[in-house]
């Protein structure tokens, strides 16, 4: 099953009609489209129609600066006989700061992202978000959650009420 | 051929999906909400995430809660008061919770998710969720003041009552479950602890629960008696392992590896300073040759750490706890000036201590807060 992804490319095309070349090792970032080069080797241009030019944009950013971590840890492996813990760690903590300021983005945007993570198969960049979005939630009351992600509150009041009755506790400012 | 068919599922969408429409969070795919409640420790806000739309509160049910780690209860706030206050390991933040008001009942132990109450005039007894203020029946307790030992299993709901643990004398235990009856009488006695009056210390011999066995310590001999609970039986002895140093504190712990016998040796001429040596149970052989169970030293429990507070000690997975380390364990430590517990960590590996921020005045008996 080797096959060579030296620079093999792909054309992935996105819902609005935008065309994005990418070296097929970026492209099999996205487990879905790996087990679609598994399964027709051929092919070279994919059609995504659920994910708009912009969000596809960030995803293949996402996961050029991954495969290029990657293939930078591996050659200072090679190199050196073994990785040096601490150059793996400083690489870890760059990578960290680089995913934290790509989640630099509105709460829109964010959905977008976990929704084509989920839809390519990303597991990195669906981890990365959905942690984002979790974050977002902390420590803030129903109401704030709401206002931060734009969602409009269906529960009615009585049972609204009647939740908050019952766990009076997690609605209090807590120590 | 298979590839179009994947792709174009949606192509009905293909010119509708336009970036000017904004995505809409209540809207995301079901499979995808518990995702992000995963991601979400503290209890409280968990509580919150499920109260902000219908389909969020859908797709998330209160048995997806993370792990949760366990909650002291402050020894000064009582069922007197009418609402008891719980300190969280997890999130370091104090909860306070609203109980119905009552003079004579108080918190006697736990059984992991539950807290073990006894009215002391009536012997009433119950277990007690405080987070759903769930309440389960006991029969009558069998001691006015009795002591409950934590099932370290998630949703057991076994109760195994014996006297307030600090006597000289063997304690009998008894077990049953909620629905039951009356108590059944486990087979065979046990010291549970023995406090030292000249030197002010105390000493505990180990107990646990494992996979429906309950595994018990005598203090005078140090071999540990593991009764099948449901024929009431006594299966095997295991002896003292012949290694261990006397003069520690000893813990039965249910790990994920199984039980591990933990033994605290605390220095006190330096309060800062302990050692811990821990042994795994294991059945069968060594070297080739059959022996009978036994305990074999370890100094590495991989990828979990262990929580040890008053008598009893409990195991969690690292991986559940991000900011929790593995191969360590983390206890508490009564400081009697102050009345507080102070939190330790020891790390196996490196065999050092370290202090770790420590809560305000609590008490001796912890649960695992739970929702369901």
């Amino acid at each position: 099953m080797a096959r060579s992804s030296t620079e093999n490319m792909i054309t992935l095309m996105s819902s609005d009609g935008e065309e994005f070349m990418v070296t097929e090792k970026v492209a099999r970032e996205c487990t879905t489209i790996r087990n679609m080069l598994e399964d027709d080797c051929v092919i070279t241009n994919i059609p995504l129609p659920n994910v708009t030019s912009d969000i596809l944009s960030m995803v293949i950013e996402y996961c050029m600066e991954h495969v290029a971590a990657a293939e930078k840890a591996a050659a200072e492996t090679a190199e050196k006989g073994s990785s040096s813990a601490p150059a793996a760690a400083k690489a870890n903590k760059d990578l960290e700061e680089w995913d934290k300021a790509f989640m630099n983005v509105d709460v829109y945007t964010l959905c977008d992202l976990i929704l084509a993570a989920n839809y390519l198969n990303v597991s990195g960049l669906l981890d990365l978000t959905i942690q984002t979005a979790a974050n977002l939630i902390k420590g803030k009351s129903p109401e704030q959650i709401r206002k931060t992600f734009h969602i409009q509150n269906d529960l009615s009041l009585e049972e609204e009420e009647k939740i908050r009755s019952q766990t009076p506790w997690a609605f209090e400012k807590s120590e | 051929m298979a590839l179009c068919a994947t792709l174009c599922l949606n192509n009905q969408t293909f010119s509708e999906t336009k970036r000017s429409e904004k995505p809409d969070w209540s809207d995301l795919p079901p499979e995808l909400i518990p995702l992000i409640s995963q991601k979400i420790a503290d209890i409280s806000d968990f509580v919150r995430f499920r109260v902000v739309c219908k389909r969020w509160r859908s797709a998330v049910q209160v048995s997806d809660l993370a792990p949760q780690l366990p909650w002291i209860i402050d020894e000064f706030v009582s069922f007197k008061k009418g609402y008891l206050r719980f300190y969280s390991i997890l999130s370091g933040k104090t909860y306070t919770i609203k109980v119905p008001q009552s003079t004579d009942k108080s918190v006697r132990g736990s059984t992991y998710n539950y807290l073990l109450t006894c009215n002391s005039q009536t012997l009433e007894c119950s277990i007690f969720n405080p987070l759903t203020v769930e309440e389960l029946s006991l029969p009558q307790a069998k001691f006015q003041f009795p002591s409950c030992v934590p099932y370290p299993e998630q949703s057991s709901r076994y109760v195994v009552m014996s006297k307030s643990p600090l006597t000289e004398d063997c304690t009998p235990l008894f077990l049953c479950q909620p629905g039951d009856y009356k108590w059944t009488r486990i087979n065979g006695s046990l010291t549970q602890s023995r406090y030292r009056k000249e030197r002010g210390e105390f000493f505990n011999s180990g107990f646990t629960f494992y996979d429906g066995r309950c595994y018990a310590t005598d203090l005078k001999t140090g071999s540990t008696k593991v009764i099948d609970l449901v024929t009431r039986t006594m299966i095997y002895v295991v002896p003292l392992p012949e290694s261990e140093l006397p003069g520690g504190f000893v813990y039965l712990v249910a790990s994920f590896g199984g039980i591990l016998r933990v033994c605290h040796y605390k220095m006190y001429s330096e309060e800062t300073v302990c050692y811990f040596s821990v042994y795994r149970l294991e059945l069968g052989h060594r070297d080739g040759n059959a022996i009978g169970p036994c305990w074999v030293e370890i100094d590495n429990i991989s990828n979990q750490f262990l929580f040890l507070h008053d008598i009893h000690g409990c195991a969690f997975r690292a991986e559940d706890f991000p900011r929790f380390a593995a191969n360590g364990i983390y206890f508490s430590k009564e400081n009697s000036m102050k009345k507080t517990f102070e939190l330790f960590r020891y790390d196996l590996k490196k065999r050092k201590l370290e202090v770790l921020p420590a809560p305000v005045t609590l008490g001796h008996v912890w649960f695992v807060p739970s929702l369901c």
